[in-house]
């Protein structure tokens, strides 16, 4: 209780510390740089935030919130995070999801999302609408564990969705690593030991047979914005959101487009952007913002391939349960 | 089982596989699927190995079989992360340990379950549950 009384009231004091709208940028604070001169954003950071990416219909035309109302909010999400049913014997959330950060730190905007002004996902095209129904048929029409392609990227270990691009947080170990080569700025997650390798030598997207979960990313820099651009996906990019506001159900096609700019607004902020277009999907493109914030390490090692003996017997059980 | 049937079952699973799923994401690494939540057992044998790892370690258990050999018993538990903030190590129980296991079974039937508690050699109470069944 100690820790989540720490982590609340720590939360509470970043709420009305950050300023809303954009992510804040210090007056007097200017970036360092690496040895290459670049601007440094090298470090462990964490961009886990209760912000959830689309507006909930109870701020319908509010995009700010006040410092009360923000408090409110995260308070509810933490509650909502930290509860658990009674038959649940397997996790104590309180413990399981605490960090030794404030995980709840946010700005007072309601959506993630700040483009379009509604700060919602844009509609679908009508042929992402076939397609989406397509796809809702034929799950409908097998069982939830007939294969192992059929369950979630996170149970078979290959993807939680955070590391994106555009990363949107887990569920929990919102934790990465920033480091830069000179060459590359590389991009390691936590979940699940995702790595992204951004070359910056300005080299071309590789050809459009080519296709990758995490893309093809290129990266430059404007300014002191390190601007990353990421083509060549496949359809299965998982989108998952902040936690306990995750959104499996959101999907694009391997047209994706993601744009990111990662600025650094303090010794422990970086303001991370991006914008989303997928012309197979949403009828325009649309962006977001998050503050991606410094803390300690290390990372731990998340070894779930290795342990995964939990997807085999998701199957089998299936299988005993088909011929009961 | 008819195709009807058969379908019926399908879509209830289905749906049960939905609420899991929204459940998983709010709360887990993976669904409770593999395990039957609604038993408890207990079962004693001697650590074989641990697997100290994230998300889930891994106990494997060697019980005394009928044929006087053994069998090699698997249960899941929690993270590394959690089991250290409820007062564990990667030491807690190690290879040659004679324990009890309570578990709750795997639901194919094969050796093992999800690991819920036991006691080390020390006689300390080793649990793994969740917050709302705080260990006795």
């Amino acid at each position: 209780m100690r820790r989540l009384t720490f982590s609340f009231f720590t939360a509470v004091l970043a709420v009305v510390a950050l300023a809303p709208g954009v992510v804040g940028q210090t007056a007097k604070w200017t970036v360092a740089r690496t040895a290459d001169g670049q601007p440094d954003l090298q470090g462990y950071w964490t961009n886990a935030t209760f912000i959830p990416l689309e507006r909930p219909p109870e701020f319908a035309g509010k995009d700010v919130l006040t410092e009360a109302e923000a408090i409110a909010y995260l308070k509810k999400q933490e509650l909502r995070e930290n509860s658990q049913s009674k038959d649940d014997i397997h996790y104590d959330n309180v413990l399981w999801q605490t960090e030794n950060y404030a995980k709840g730190a946010l700005d007072r905007r309601t959506s993630l999302i700040f483009d379009p002004a509604d700060g919602k996902i844009p509609p679908l095209t009508p042929e992402a609408q076939k397609r989406a129904a397509a796809q809702a048929e034929a799950a409908r029409r097998r069982g939830p564990a007939d294969a192992a392609q059929y369950r979630s990227l996170g149970e078979r270990c290959i993807s939680w969705g955070n590391e994106g691009p555009p990363m949107l947080g887990a569920t929990y170990y919102n934790n990465l690593q920033i480091l830069q080569s000179g060459r590359n700025v590389v991009i390691r997650h936590e979940l699940m030991h995702g790595i992204r390798v951004i070359p910056l030598d300005g080299r071309p997207h590789v050809g459009p047979s080519l296709r990758m979960l995490l893309g093809d990313p290129r990266g430059r820099w404007d300014g002191t914005t390190l601007v990353v651009d990421t083509t060549n996906f496949t359809d299965r990019t998982p989108f998952r959101g902040p936690p306990a506001l995750t959104r499996p159900d959101i999907f694009s096609s391997a047209s994706l487009h993601v744009v990111e700019r990662f600025t650094r607004t303090s010794a422990d902020t970086i303001r991370y952007q991006f914008t989303v277009e997928d012309p197979a999907t949403w009828v325009r493109p649309w962006s977001a913002e998050m503050a991606l914030r410094k803390f300690e390490g290390p990372i731990y090692e998340y070894a779930c391939h290795e342990g995964n003996y939990g997807l085999g017997f998701i199957l089998s059980a299936a299988r005993a349960e088909e011929k009961r | 089982m008819t195709h009807k049937l058969k379908a019926t079952v399908r879509s209830a699973l289905a749906t049960v596989g939905l609420v899991a799923g929204f459940a998983a994401a709010a709360s887990a690494h993976h669904s409770f699927a593999p395990f039957d939540m609604g038993t408890q057992k207990v079962i004693a044998g001697t650590v074989k190995a641990v697997e100290w790892t994230n998300p889930h370690i891994w106990v494997w258990l060697d019980v005394p079989n009928e044929q006087g050999g053994v069998d090699a018993w698997g249960f899941e538990g929690m993270s590394p992360n959690f089991l250290g903030r409820r007062g564990w190590t990667r030491t807690s129980i190690k290879p040659g340990d004679k324990i009890a296991v309570t578990y709750r079974p795997l639901r194919d039937g094969k050796k093992g379950g999800m690991f819920v508690s036991t006691k080390a050699p020390d006689g300390r109470l080793l649990s793994m549950q969740g917050g709302q069944n705080p260990e006795p």
